[in-house]
């Protein structure tokens, strides 16, 4: 029942080759190259990004955010580019179905799903759904199919995303920093 | 398909927002406050393990008013705890008919933290099966084996059902590793009784026993200490009897015999066979209640 979500929301995952040892996931923010992931997803300054359909690009960190463990890229894509459709993560209601996309321990765009688990803390979605780290950078989603959390983190077995909302937040601040500098 | 899977999601959310106005965060143990369930008005009902005092206890309710709550029973057996709140205008658990349970059946373990609102797991009923008695000596009406994640603070939560019914209260602690529902039928009784007695009665007979196994494969218990001012002592059991059967049914194990001391047993002489020196004699006990904080 949820083959179509999972194969849509697939197209507007990466994997992330951004460390020495072990993979993570990012999401395609944006049409102009934009990949939004972890910040301990990444190393350095200039990692591989692998789309969907087994293409590799060039990426260029634009601004990383240990603190709030996000990240941004810029790649240059060439055709396809699949944009999630960022939804809205300040209205969760518990109980509502998510989905997550990644790449945990190598397997390329594995899906799992659950539901929101609590709204109690703003600076977390909290989800009960089965995460495993290569799951790290990759999006949460709701049952249309808007990205609503970056996954982050597993804490006592549940799964930690950053609020959408939040790196909506975080981007404008990286884009503005990026301009400016 | 989309449209299904949202109306799906929305289901979930109102099945979890429906159940919510019956769960409560109880705070009466240090750092994480465990759940409960507003099972009647005035009526708080949790699992009794996560009581680790029995003053100063105090309950977040559903509209996130702190009140004070009142110890009014627990039963260590069952692990069920009951408390008593000032909880006007909150409403009270419905619980799902007993025919709605069933294996594969979706549900909800919810649970709720201090004012920081509700929290839920998503899974399936497990496993339905009869009567059990716990390793407390706790009698169940129905094993009700929930596939959900129990995250700290959930224990004394309700399990609900995708109607936001109550099925019962969710406890890790009555057997390994996995947690259990404890049903709504089990809640209802020993909440009277509760309520009533402030414990649950159980009865005794002040024997120690062992089983035995004879050479034709019957099997007995043979005693091993008796109090002498026990039921057993006065009906005049000795050390080294050999109980065979209580009230015509053979009992080859102490699981036999607590079959026989449930609550209602107390005070109602029951005829036991036994053999004492090879030779069968009959006697009658009268079950005492069990002293408490005994076991």
């Amino acid at each position: 029942m949820f083959e179509a979500l999972a194969e849509s929301l697939r197209r507007s995952t990466v994997q992330i080759f951004g460390r020495r040892h072990g993979t993570g996931s990012g999401v395609i923010w944006s049409t102009g190259g934009l990949v939004v992931t972890n910040a301990h997803v990444i190393d350095g300054r200039d990692c591989m990004v692998e789309t969907h359909d087994g293409r590799k690009l060039e990426a260029v960190l634009v601004k990383r955010d240990p603190r709030r463990d996000l990240a941004v890229l810029r790649v240059s894509p060439d055709a396809p580019w699949h944009p999630a459709i960022i939804g809205d993560s300040q209205n969760l209601r518990v109980g509502q179905i998510v989905l997550a996309i990644g790449n945990p321990l190598g397997i390329s765009g594995a899906v799992t799903t659950g539901i929101v688990h609590a709204t109690s803390r703003k600076e977390w979605v909290q989800a009960d759904i089965k995460l495993a780290p290569g799951n790290s950078g990759g999006l949460l989603a709701d049952a249309e199919g808007r990205v609503i959390g970056i996954n982050s983190m597993i804490y006592m077995g549940l799964a930690l995303a950053v609020p959408s909302h939040a790196v909506t937040r975080f981007l404008a601040r990286a884009l503005a920093g990026a301009r400016a500098a | 398909m989309a449209n299904s899977l949202i109306e799906y999601s929305n289901a979930l959310a109102d099945a979890v927002a429906r159940g919510g106005t019956v769960v409560v965060a109880v705070h009466a143990r240090e750092r994480m406050a465990s759940s409960g369930v507003l099972w009647r008005p005035g009526v708080v009902v949790t699992a009794d393990h996560t009581i680790k005092r029995e003053e100063e206890i105090t309950i977040t309710l559903p509209d996130n008013r702190n009140v004070p709550a009142i110890l009014a029973g627990r039963d260590p057996g069952s692990d069920i705890a009951v408390l008593k709140v000032d909880a006007a205008g909150a409403s009270a658990a419905i619980s799902a008919p007993h025919s709605s349970l069933q294996a594969g059946s979706m549900a909800l373990a919810l649970g709720r933290r201090g004012e920081n609102g509700i929290a839920a797991s998503l899974g399936v009923v497990s496993a339905v099966s009869g009567p059990w008695r716990t390793w407390r000596g706790g009698q169940i009406e129905c094993f009700i084996r929930p596939d959900v994640n129990m995250y700290p603070g959930l224990s004394g939560g309700p399990l609900i059902d995708v109607e936001g019914r109550v099925l019962g209260i969710n406890t890790p602690a009555l057997t390994r590793n996995l947690p259990v529902t404890i049903p709504a039928a089990t809640i209802n009784r020993v909440t009277d009784e509760l309520l009533a007695k402030g414990h649950i009665a159980r009865g005794y007979l002040g024997v120690g026993l062992h089983p035995v196994q004879f050479p034709d494969g019957r099997g007995g218990l043979i005693i091993l200490s008796v109090e002498r001012e026990g039921p057993a002592g006065l009906a005049g059991i000795l050390i080294g009897d050999v109980l065979l059967t209580l009230d015509g049914k053979p009992v080859a194990d102490t699981e036999d015999v607590q079959g026989h001391l449930a609550g209602d047993s107390v005070g109602k002489a029951m005829k036991a066979s036994l053999l004492r020196g090879g030779q069968a004699l009959d006697l009658t006990i009268t079950p005492g209640e069990r002293p408490r904080g005994g076991r």
